[in-house]
């Protein structure tokens, strides 16, 4: 990069706030998806909205490529500087503006850190109900980006049921503001538009979310099941029976071990196949009567152990270890890559089951944690980033996976965005026509490409020339009775 | 299965190898709060290091300010689902920093030739008791003359302890319990804690008698290594260990006893400097640990008539996992009335000697937290380390508190 332009930036965000240094340059080179990796060619730590405008309009001046920054705790790679270029951390964006505890909203910057908002307006008896695992870290800046949902998103949508109003850098560098703090999106639902773009239409600047009234009663149960067809029998169980519970979650085996030995270990039974993790909340009568049913439930699918927190800290530390399982995986592998889709609940059991086999065909260990109640899977692909052929067998088992996921007639991604990791993927659930449509969407917001690019759509324009297309993710359906049936071969 | 290639045993250093990049620590790092970078945020050091090792990056002017920026507080490994040793990786990390670069000449003299010398270090604090006694430290505080000569110097004197010379306890000595005893315990007297915080030392030792323990005080012990080895200086701390477990006697003491957390958690390291110290190390206990675990509550039985805060040492907390027994404690005595300060779990920014190598940002860090503890309205704020109760002093004297910050071990001398 040209030395005027970092001078130029410098003039922008001040001599501490622009850094070409290689060792500093290195750390930004990914973000909590450390497959991918390439160094931006700058990073700048703007303090105002102004100067995220500036540095906007000046990479645009230069034709540079730039892109915004959180936290980095990102699993898709929304963050990476796939082309180089400009990072736009905005980590020193991170005050919370004001707070309207009558009308329940909240107005932040981007850099606030998720569970922070939620500590800050505690004491009024508000919460911020997007709670993605990441939440003691990442920023609602990035949740905004990514669209991020959470265990609690079951009963209270994901981030953009909470966002009402948006100040945004557009990609040319103009500032606008869209939606409404009434959360009314008048006129075309721009808000719903920006909400999950994954940073390649704006970047968001201010935003105004909703804050929800904290339930009078919260139950939180752990159901033990010593197979996984149990537990996710009792799953659609759960909800066919018409309840909503606030957050329902899987752990498996490898996970409870991992978990169990870190700091976060949450009592969940290690002789379980599978352990769920099930909360629900509301007025006090209706928590009693929900629960006894779920109970009931989880009974009738064999759970052989039902465990009710006793107190909040009980309580408290079930989530925890759910919270801390993706990082809980160092403890058993060097490296960890986690996957994301979304399929229909009822169809977990044989997808587990599939998945299993792919892992044994793959030789490359599995774990499963994920929100149940949605199908939201998180499949944890664990291997060694030191070993080129273990690399190239996850980029395989991953492909594998995603097909059997979308076989079923589910989708791509549940939360974490399709970024790097899933571009190609995309060519499994759209057609060229498809993607031509969102690429003129992108192309009204981000008309020179110079806003995070090589994210989202395929490597090649056409999906013919990527590979796996459409008609081979109906040939992985029916390869999944296949693996089902040779599942139950090899037990047998 | 698992997917980790094999090879021949892990460096210390290789400790990343467990990160799995997700940032769970970032917001536990009081560096990151301040500054908002990833590179000086944990992950981002793990990242470096590793860097390093696969020779992605020399070590370099930038890379070394990230690496001693670092407050080595720990709170990282308490937020690490992942259990990453965080500390010895940075301790580690640092004496690479030095094996390449040398550390500078003072850190170097004072590190070898003073802290391992008991009379030395007193000497030094006698220098400085005489230069606060003689007037010196208010004709010079008056003139401001200090400031215009040399500012950073100026900002360290500013620091330097309030707290009049003590005499502490006499090494070679064994404090008896009153009738018969409990047991015995060990007492590490510290360089620090006994020159300049020698009622501290006292205070411990009579409540450790009053819990029915006869105290000895090992002579010819020396200063635990910790100011080293957080430098990177391992062999200098590696001298000190050795020296340290060849007067202490382990059989037939119930505990050593430490009322310095930061000495706390090295002593109970020195497995990872030196090989056989383990029997030592998992003896090593910290007072207020001990007496809780002594049932002590019993013992406390005067009023002390006060709004009472804790504030936890990092190596206490972070380093030793040591948490409710010292609040347990001030909740029993009575008339206490014990308030919860918000984020005393963060470090208070003294770090050792940091406040005197990062000044600037140590004082945001303290600054943050002194504007918590003003909104707890305290009249006592009690902590379990010295370089914390400097700094936490300084704090209130800096934000013009009316607030008294004691050691606990002094604290509930009072009570008993």
């Amino acid at each position: 990069m040209k030395p005027e332009v970092i001078d130029k930036l410098r003039d922008i965000v001040g001599a501490d706030g622009a850094t070409d240094d290689a060792a500093e340059l290195l750390v930004y080179e990914c973000d909590a998806l450390t497959l991918f990796k390439n160094s931006p060619d700058v990073v700048v730590f703007p303090a105002d909205t102004e100067q995220v405008a500036a540095v906007v309009r000046l990479a645009n001046e230069y034709g540079i490529p730039f892109l915004p920054r959180g936290a980095g705790t990102g699993l898709s790679g929304g963050a990476l500087a796939l082309e180089g270029g400009i990072i736009i951390e905005l980590q020193q964006l991170n005050r919370i503006l004001s707070v309207d505890a009558e009308n329940r909203t909240a107005v932040v910057q981007p850099g606030v850190v998720n569970l922070h908002l939620s500590q800050a307006v505690a004491h009024l008896g508000l919460y911020y109900a997007p709670d993605p695992s990441s939440q003691v870290a990442c920023s609602i800046g990035g949740n905004v980006a990514e669209n991020a949902g959470g265990p609690h998103c079951l009963k209270y949508g994901m981030t953009t049921n909470h966002v009402l109003e948006v100040e945004a850098v557009a990609a040319d560098g103009t500032v606008v503001r869209l939606g409404s703090k009434t959360g009314e999106r008048i006129g075309y639902d721009m808000v719903g538009a920006l909400v999950g773009s994954e940073g390649t239409f704006a970047i968001v600047t201010e935003i105004t979310v909703r804050l929800l009234k904290k339930p009078q009663s919260v139950k939180t149960l752990l159901a033990a099941f010593r197979s996984v067809e149990d537990s996710s029998r009792a799953v659609s169980d759960v909800i066919a029976a018409g309840i909503v519970p606030a957050a329902l979650e899987f752990v498996d085996r490898r996970t409870t071990e991992a978990v169990e030995a870190s700091v976060y270990a949450a009592g969940y039974p290690l002789d379980a196949a599978a352990s769920l993790l099930i909360e629900i909340d509301g007025f006090e009568v209706a928590v009693e009567d929900t629960q006894a049913s779920i109970v009931d439930v989880c009974r009738r699918n064999n759970a052989f152990e039902v465990r009710l927190a006793r107190s909040e800290a009980e309580r408290a530390r079930l989530w925890m270890g759910r919270k801390g399982a993706f990082g809980a995986m160092g403890r058993i592998s060097p490296d960890m890559i986690t996957m994301d889709a979304v399929i229909p609940r009822t169809r977990l059991p044989e997808v587990l089951t599939a998945i299993e086999r792919l892992s044994e065909q793959h030789a490359m260990p599995v774990a499963n944690v994920f929100h149940a109640g949605d199908g939201n899977l998180h499949p944890l692909i664990l291997y060694d980033g030191r070993d080129a052929d273990q690399v190239e067998r996850i980029h395989a088992l991953g492909e594998a996976i995603m097909e059997v996921c979308v076989g079923v007639g589910g989708a791509l991604s549940g939360e974490h965005g399709i970024g790097v990791e899933k571009k190609d993927f995309m060519c499994m659930i759209f057609n060229d026509d498809d993607l031509a449509a969102m690429r003129r969407a992108k192309g009204v917001f981000n008309p020179d490409g110079l806003l995070n690019p090589g994210k989202v759509f395929p490597s090649r324009p056409s999906c013919s020339e990527v590979g796996p297309g459409v008609t081979r993710t109906a040939e992985a359906a029916r390869r999944i009775d296949e693996y089902v049936r040779g599942a139950g071969e090899a037990r047998a | 299965m698992s997917p980790a290639v094999q090879e021949e045993p892990r460096t210390t250093r290789q400790g990343y190898l467990d990160c799995i990049h997700c940032g769970l620590c970032l917001s536990s790092c009081p560096t990151y709060r301040v500054l908002g970078n990833e590179m000086d945020s944990p992950r981002g050091r793990v990242h470096l290091m590793r860097a390093y090792d696969e020779g992605r990056t020399p070590i370099t002017d930038t890379f070394v300010e990230h690496m001693f920026r670092c407050l080595d507080c720990r709170a990282c490994e308490t937020a690490c689902p992942s259990g990453v040793r965080f500390g010895t990786m940075m301790e580690d990390m640092r004496g690479a920093i030095l094996d390449e670069r040398g550390a500078d000449p003072l850190t170097r003299f004072v590190m070898n030739h003073v802290f391992p010398y008991p009379w030395r270090f007193h000497l030094a604090a006698r220098l400085l008791q005489f230069y606060r006694q003689s007037g010196l430290q208010s004709l010079v505080r008056a003139t401001g003359v200090l400031a215009r000569i040399a500012p950073g110097y100026a900002a360290a004197e500013a620091m330097t302890p309030e707290a009049p010379l003590q005499t502490g306890v006499q090494t070679g000595h064994t404090y008896r319990a009153a009738g018969r005893a409990r047991g015995t315990v060990a007492l590490f007297s510290g360089c620090v804690m006994n020159s300049l915080l020698g009622d501290v030392n006292r205070a411990t030792v009579a409540l450790l008698n009053r819990a029915g323990f006869d105290v000895a005080v090992p002579d010819g012990q020396v200063c635990c290594g910790a100011l080293a080895n957080h430098a990177g200086l391992r062999d200098t701390a590696r001298g000190m260990a050795r020296k340290n477990l060849g007067r202490f006697p382990v059989e037939g003491v119930d505990a050593v006893i430490v009322n310095a957390s930061g000495c706390g958690a090295m002593l109970a390291e020195y497995p990872l400097l030196v090989e056989g110290a383990e029997a030592f190390s998992s003896k090593v206990q910290d007072v207020s640990a001990f007496l809780a675990r002594a049932s002590f509550d019993d013992a406390l039985t005067r009023p002390v008539r006060a709004r009472v805060g804790y504030d936890d040492p990092c190596h206490l907390l972070h380093a030793q996992g040591v948490s409710r027994p010292p609040r347990d404690l001030l909740r029993a005595v009575p008339g206490v009335e014990f308030v919860e300060v918000a984020g005393a779990d963060e470090c208070c920014g003294s770090a050792g000697v940091y406040n005197l190598t990062h000044r600037e940002l140590s004082m945001e860090i303290l600054d943050r937290k002194m504007e918590r503890v003003r909104a707890a309205s305290l009249d006592i704020l009690v902590t379990g380390n010295p370089g914390c109760l400097f700094q936490l002093r300084y704090g209130a004297r800096r934000h013009g508190l009316d607030l008294e910050v004691t050691h606990i071990a002094e604290f509930l001398h009072r009570a008993v």
